[in-house]
C-alpha cells in the first residue's frame, strides 16, 4: 500500500526497544559500576595500599564480566548458530499458495536437520495488574507487544552434502507479511538441528497477499 | 440526526469501487462525509493506518430530502481482509461528521479479497 500503509513506526519501535533492553541494561550497569568504584576509591584514598586499590580492582572485575555478557548477547543475536548449513533463497518475496523457492546446503558431517516455515504475529495488548482480587481490571496497565506463532510447518532434511530443495509451501489462507501499528505478521524460513533445536539458522521472507 | 448507510455490496476485489447510499433522517447539525478505512485490531487496541474520504456529502444546516450516493475506489494494492486469533486486518466504511472531533454516525465492515484468487474463502 503506497499511501500510508508503509511500515508503521509504533509497534516496530516498541519491539526494537524490548530487544535492546538487555544491552541497554548492561550499559547502565557498567556506568553504575564505574561510578561506584570511582567513588569508593576516592573514599578509601587514605587507606593502606591493598584496601585503597580494592574498589578499583572490584570495579574492573565487574566491568570485565559486563563486557563479556555484552559480547555474548551480541553474538547470540547476530551469528548463525548452525555451522555447516546454509539456506539458499532464490527470492525473498513470494505469494501465498506458492512453494518456497529455496534449498538447504549442508555439509555431510552436520547432524540431522529440519527446515521450517514460521509465521509470527506481534500484537499489542494491555498488561493489567490487578489492584484487588475482586476487580482484575482496576490496577495500572501498560502497553506490551505479544509474540505468538500463527502457523508453522517442518520438513526433515537428509543429505550427503548436496543442496536439498525445500518442499514447503505457504498456505493460501495464511497471513501475509505486514508491519502495522498494533498488529504485525512476519515470516521466517528456519533450519535447525533435530537434536538441539536451539541451534538454528533463519532467513526472513516477505509473503505478499 | 440519524444516518442510514446502505452499501451496494459488501465483498470487493482490490481496486474495485465501494459504493452506496447515505440517508440522513432529521435535521443536519454537522456536515457529513464517508470514509473508507483500513483497520488493524487486536483484543485491546486498534489503529487506522489509512483513511480514504469521499468528500462532503451533506453540508451543515442542509435539509436533505433524499439519500446521496458515494463512490470510493479501493487502492489497486489494497491489502485483503485477514483474521487471526491475535488480531485482524479489515476494511470498513464509516459515516462521520466533518468536525474537528469527528463523530462516527454509522459503520459497516466489508470483505476485500485479493484479485488473483477471489474465490478463496480464507477471510473469516
Amino acid at each position: 500500500m503506497s499511501e500510508g500503509l508503509a511500515p508503521m513506526r509504533g509497534q516496530a519501535r516498541r519491539r526494537v526497544w524490548q530487544a535492546r533492553s538487555v544491552p541497554i541494561g548492561i550499559g547502565l550497569a557498567a556506568v553504575f559500576t564505574t561510578g561506584m568504584s570511582l567513588g569508593l576509591g576516592r573514599a578509601f584514598q587514605g587507606a593502606p595500599g591493598p584496601i585503597a586499590r580494592a574498589p578499583y580492582a572490584f570495579g574492573a572485575f565487574v566491568l570485565a564480566l559486563l563486557l563479556l555478557a555484552l559480547i555474548a548477547s551480541l553474538l547470540r543475536a547476530r551469528a548463525p548458530r548452525l555451522p555447516g548449513a546454509e539456506i539458499l533463497l532464490d527470492s525473498d518475496q513470494m505469494v501465498r499458495g506458492a512453494r518456497v523457492p529455496a534449498s538447504l546446503n549442508r555439509s555431510a558431517w552436520t547432524r540431522a536437520l529440519e527446515v521450517g516455515l514460521i509465521c509470527t504475529a506481534h500484537f499489542d495488548y494491555r498488561s493489567g495488574v490487578s489492584a484487588s482480587a475482586g476487580d482484575p481490571g482496576s490496577g495500572p496497565r501498560s502497553r506490551m507487544v505479544g509474540e505468538r506463532t500463527v502457523w508453522e510447518a517442518w520438513q526433515p532434511v537428509e543429505s550427503d552434502g548436496s543442496p536439498v530443495p525445500i518442499e514447503l509451501s505457504i498456505p493460501p489462507e495464511a497471513p501475509y507479511s505486514y508491519e502495522g501499528d498494533v498488529l504485525s505478521f512476519s515470516w521466517l524460513l528456519v533450519a535447525r538441528s533435530v537434536a538441539r533445536p536451539h541451534r538454528c539458522l533463519s532467513q526472513a521472507i516477505q509473503v505478499m497477499p | 440526526m440519524t444516518v442510514d448507510l446502505s452499501l451496494d455490496r459488501t465483498r470487493f476485489l482490490t481496486g474495485e469501487s465501494v459504493s452506496g447510499t447515505i440517508t440522513v433522517l432529521g435535521a443536519l447539525d454537522a456536515s457529513v462525509e464517508v470514509c473508507l478505512c483500513f483497520v488493524e485490531r487486536t483484543a485491546d487496541y486498534s489503529a487506522v493506518p489509512l483513511a480514504l474520504p469521499s468528500g462532503r456529502l451533506f453540508a451543515r444546516g442542509e435539509s436533505p430530502m433524499r439519500g446521496r450516493r458515494f463512490d470510493i475506489d479501493l487502492p489497486s494494492d489494497a491489502l485483503p481482509s485477514l483474521s487471526s486469533p491475535y488480531g485482524e486486518l479489515y476494511w470498513e466504511v464509516l459515516v462521520v461528521t466533518e468536525e474537528r472531533r469527528a463523530q462516527t454516525l454509522a459503520r459497516q465492515r466489508i470483505d476485500v479479497l485479493p484479485r488473483r484468487a477471489d474465490e478463496l474463502t480464507w477471510a473469516t
